[in-house]
């Protein structure tokens, strides 16, 4: 097969900030179904505020990444393009879910208590639960931003948006865990054995959608089967199906059997890790293996 | 009124000229191409031979860059140009990624063809008129037709492989070459209707 060439218009950036928005999104998603349900919430209060601050970190990846940043703004003047645009529907997007999802988090600390509304106040859940009907949002768009583009048959297909917020969800439950070690017995054993439970089926079903990802890429045509070629990485095969999925699902198993909470502790955050790493490197091998299809006989 | 084009891919020898002149024209520093030739094998042998196909902005009739452009700096005006307001684009290069003609391309910097030292007369001209951190492309040679001129690419042509003109006018030479000799767009499934017909393909 003919080595064909990757896209290079867009880099690390964008995968840091598709990343970063999923990751955030799913955070928040986490947090306040954990809040909502009234369980472990020194964590998820934290987890709240995290999520919007990784979606906005994410959004400032994406600044970085313009050629003339000083122009973002024009994001914000054109509305007529929402119409049309995934990019411009992404900005507003995550926008609103900052806002909302830190004046849902913000009022639960000390320093922001002036502001009028409590998280547990009607208002307060009501921007909760808009922020997080947001976030499920943020987290499928980056499947819709690359999946708009037809002439790259990896990113043109339905299986991508699925695929990025299952992955997202993952990572906002691992970055949950990982918020919850330094709080003490924030969670406890039986937190433990609970979100790992969800994180078990949650990976199960991202290697099954994974798995029918790339089967379906394997059959739609020359194009897409050299994108597939070109995920077939160690960094990708390592990375992400085996450290970033199969490894953690193992420790996660183990850690059912296990009843001493500081080990249980430690191995679900170095799954955590993994399962965030992962996460990264799936997204990477999606940007950088993007083919656009060929135009007519074969170039030389 | 549609501008539109014909390229004759039996007269084209790829030579090259096209590429040339329209970086002459619109003073393009190295690595970037509004106008580019590809080279391609067709037939089976003992009968293959070497094609040519030069690609420049198809300025589409349902353009995949405008649909995608988040700022509005990509428009397209009535006679079916599609242009780049620079002073709109952000650089976010999402057009580069959705035009499936590989049409578009990203300014990121702006070099002289003799080393970082050694600017042409030429050079310090064009290079006024280059917006870097925004995406660039073929314009028809827009600032020529407003004075009455045919793009460079079709005026240079020494085979006389491009035509120019008006695809709603049924008796411009453009619109009879392609009713003629049977014209074809690429990519056609995309359904983005390009404005950039290939004859004898």
């Amino acid at each position: 097969m003919n080595q064909a060439e990757s896209q290079k218009t867009w880099g690390w950036l964008i995968v840091l900030y598709i990343f970063l928005a999923g990751m955030g999104g799913g955070t928040f998603l986490c947090s306040f179904a954990l809040l909502f349900l009234g369980k472990y919430t020194d964590a998820a209060r934290a987890g709240v505020l995290i999520g919007p601050l990784l979606v906005l970190l994410g959004s400032l990846m994406l600044i970085f990444d313009l050629g003339s940043p000083v122009r973002a703004y024009r994001l914000f003047t054109t509305p007529a393009t929402l119409l049309s645009s995934w990019m411009i529907r992404g900005a507003w997007i995550l926008t609103a879910f900052i806002i909302l999802g830190l004046a849902y988090a913000l009022p639960a600390f000390s320093t922001f208590q002036w502001l009028p509304w409590s998280p547990a106040s009607g208002f307060g859940q009501g921007i909760g639960i808009a922020a997080a009907l947001l976030a499920i949002i943020v987290m499928v768009y980056p499947g819709l931003l690359l999946g708009v583009i037809k002439s790259i048959p990896l990113w043109n297909t339905s299986a991508l948006p699925p695929l990025f917020f299952l992955s997202s969800l993952d990572a906002g439950l691992a970055t949950f865990v990982l918020l919850s070690l330094p709080i003490t017995s924030a969670i406890g054993m039986d937190g433990f054995h609970l979100l790992g439970a969800i994180d078990i089926v949650l990976i199960i079903l991202l290697l099954v959608v994974l798995g029918a990802y790339v089967e379906i890429l394997r059959q739609t045509g020359t194009t897409a089967a050299s994108s597939i070629h070109l995920l077939r990485t160690p960094l990708f095969i390592g990375g992400v199906i085996i450290a970033g999925l199969l490894l953690p699902l193992g420790i996660l198993i183990f850690n059912i059997f296990i009843a001493d909470v500081q080990l249980i502790g430690a191995l679900a955050g170095i799954a955590g890790v993994l399962i965030l790493s992962g996460g990264l490197l799936l997204r990477l091998g999606v940007v950088k293996s993007g083919v656009r299809i060929a135009m007519g006989p074969a170039r030389t | 009124m549609r501008y539109g084009m014909a390229i004759d891919l039996k007269r084209c020898v790829g030579c090259n000229s096209c590429t040339m002149v329209c970086r002459m024209e619109n003073g393009t520093p190295p690595g970037i191409l509004y106008n580019r030739v590809e080279k391609y094998e067709i037939g089976k042998y003992p009968a293959a031979r070497m094609q040519f196909r030069p690609i420049p902005c198809m300025h589409c009739q349902e353009p995949a860059c405008l649909k995608v452009c988040p700022t509005g700096a990509t428009y397209q005006r009535d006679d079916g140009i599609v242009l780049i307001d620079h002073e709109k684009c952000m650089g976010c290069r999402y057009c580069v990624l959705a035009c499936p003609y590989e049409a578009r391309q990203f300014l990121g910097k702006i070099d002289n063809y003799f080393g970082p030292e050694t600017i042409t007369p030429w050079e310090t001209v064009k290079h006024q008129e280059l917006d870097k951190g925004t995406t660039v492309k073929c314009t028809f040679c827009v600032r020529r037709l407003e004075r009455g001129r045919e793009p460079a690419c079709v005026e240079t042509c020494p085979a006389q492989a491009r035509y120019f003109g008006d695809l709603d006018d049924p008796e411009s030479e453009v619109s009879k070459i392609i009713a003629f000799q049977g014209g074809t767009v690429l990519k056609e499934e995309l359904g983005t209707r390009p404005s950039v017909y290939y004859v004898n393909v």
